[in-house]
């Protein structure tokens, strides 16, 4: 009885063993960026971010990465950009060969950034990856906080300045005020302007380049993005003989601002198959360029490498109603401060009848 | 002969403190409005200021 005993103990640690060693590896999952996260200005500085995997023992440990990065949400205040405001900024995967991979991204405001990321061990047949969110949090530039404490300095002065003029004299509104006013009626009801100039740039999707060795096939969906959602970007390596699919090609996707030729995005993509896709939010409502460079990859056939750039449109959208409404009250309420003040002391200053 | 000429003020309005107050905020809000949020001729040259004071949004 006791050997039968002693044999079901033996089989169940035999067992407990095996599930342990077939239980996925835990990874260790870091980001870094080239500068500190308190020196990156949104909307002005592109920083490279570097995602290092490694296990337990902190060796870097080959990965293939799910990436999904998602914009902040705005605080008390609204942001530059209210639609971008905690939407997806990115998604796709992308591989860690030696442990780390490095993007290029210029985030587009203030506030704390969510990126997901999945992780599984390059070569193991682990299912479940493992899973991590990492947060960053990017500060306003300083100049545009200097700025709006003048803007509201400003009105705080005219708000002094007319409850003065008011509480003194109880004098009526000018002439000048009134054509400040019919001016700003008369451009409120001009016709509406697009924003960028967008006449000397073709939008033509899908694209498609050959230099004789390999053919490149580049769709987007939709055709013109848009701020706030996200654009499926999709494209194929090819054999332009056989129409064969190049495998292990490698994939370097940048996106640039067409207006101000910032860099806004950089990336390498993984193609095994040949086909690679990535989902991407441009964020500004402005056109970009779409640059996608073939080069030949580790594993993959040799070829000479092709660059083909596209022009991206994207389409802005006004900010929503409510934002700007909430806004204007808190600017109108500086100003009626502002005026309370100036009204008490003009009227200790009026001048006796 | 001489003739004696009335001039009256015509046209005088008096608006209490009050009213005088709503209507300077008034302009400026249609001010502040024209140059910070509208979607006119306007946007392109104030692109940049909005984009340079951290809290006016654009698209």
């Amino acid at each position: 009885m006791a050997r039968w005993a002693v044999r079901v103990l033996a089989i169940c640690l035999a067992l407990v063993a095996s599930t342990a060693a077939a239980a996925p590896e835990e990874l260790q999952i870091r980001l870094t960026t080239a500068v500190p996260f308190a020196e990156i200005r949104p909307d002005r500085d592109a920083a490279a971010f570097t995602l290092t995997v490694t296990d337990a023992a902190g060796r870097l440990v080959p990965a293939r990465l799910h990436l999904a990065l998602q914009a902040p949400r705005s605080g008390w205040f609204s942001t530059d950009f209210p639609l971008v405001e905690a939407t997806d900024l990115f998604a796709g995967e992308v591989l860690a060969p030696d442990g780390r991979y490095t993007f290029t991204y210029l985030p587009p405001m203030r506030g704390q950034y969510r990126l997901q990321v999945e992780a599984w061990p390059l070569g193991a047949t682990a299912a479940e990856p493992t899973r991590g969110t990492l947060t960053f949090t990017l500060r306003e530039t300083p100049d545009e906080w200097r700025n709006l404490a003048l803007l509201l300095s400003g009105l705080l002065v005219v708000g002094v300045v007319s409850g003065f003029i008011i509480g003194r004299s109880a004098r009526a509104l000018g002439p000048g005020a009134g054509a400040l006013l019919a001016l700003c009626l008369w451009l409120l009801a001009a016709a509406p302007a697009r924003a960028h100039e967008r006449d000397d740039l073709a939008f033509d999707f899908p694209a498609a380049e050959s230099n004789g060795e390999i053919a490149v096939r580049l769709e987007l969906t939709p055709h013109t993005s848009a701020t706030g959602r996200l654009t499926e970007i999709q494209g194929a390596v090819t054999d332009p003989h056989s129409g064969q699919p190049v495998p292990n090609a490698q994939i370097t996707l940048a996106m640039i601002h067409a207006e101000d030729g910032i860099q806004v995005f950089r990336t390498l993509l993984p193609a095994p198959g040949g086909e690679f896709n990535w989902r991407h939010q441009f964020w500004d409502g402005a056109p970009h360029y779409l640059e996608i460079q073939v080069t030949p990859g580790p594993g993959g056939s040799a070829f000479t490498p092709l660059t083909r750039r596209v022009a991206v449109d994207v389409e802005g959208a006004a900010p929503p109603a409510a934002v700007k409404v909430k806004l204007m009250a808190w600017l109108l309420g500086v100003m009626t401060l502002g005026m309370l003040g100036g009204y008490r002391w003009g009227l200790r200053q009026r001048p006796p009848r | 002969m001489r003739k004696t000429i009335h001039l009256h003020r015509a046209g005088h309005l008096h608006l209490t403190p009050f009213v005088q107050a709503a209507l300077v905020l008034a302009i400026a809000g249609v001010v502040l409005y024209t140059v910070l949020f509208s979607n006119t001729g306007l946007h392109d040259a104030l692109h940049g200021l909005r984009h340079s004071l951290g809290i006016i949004p654009c698209h």
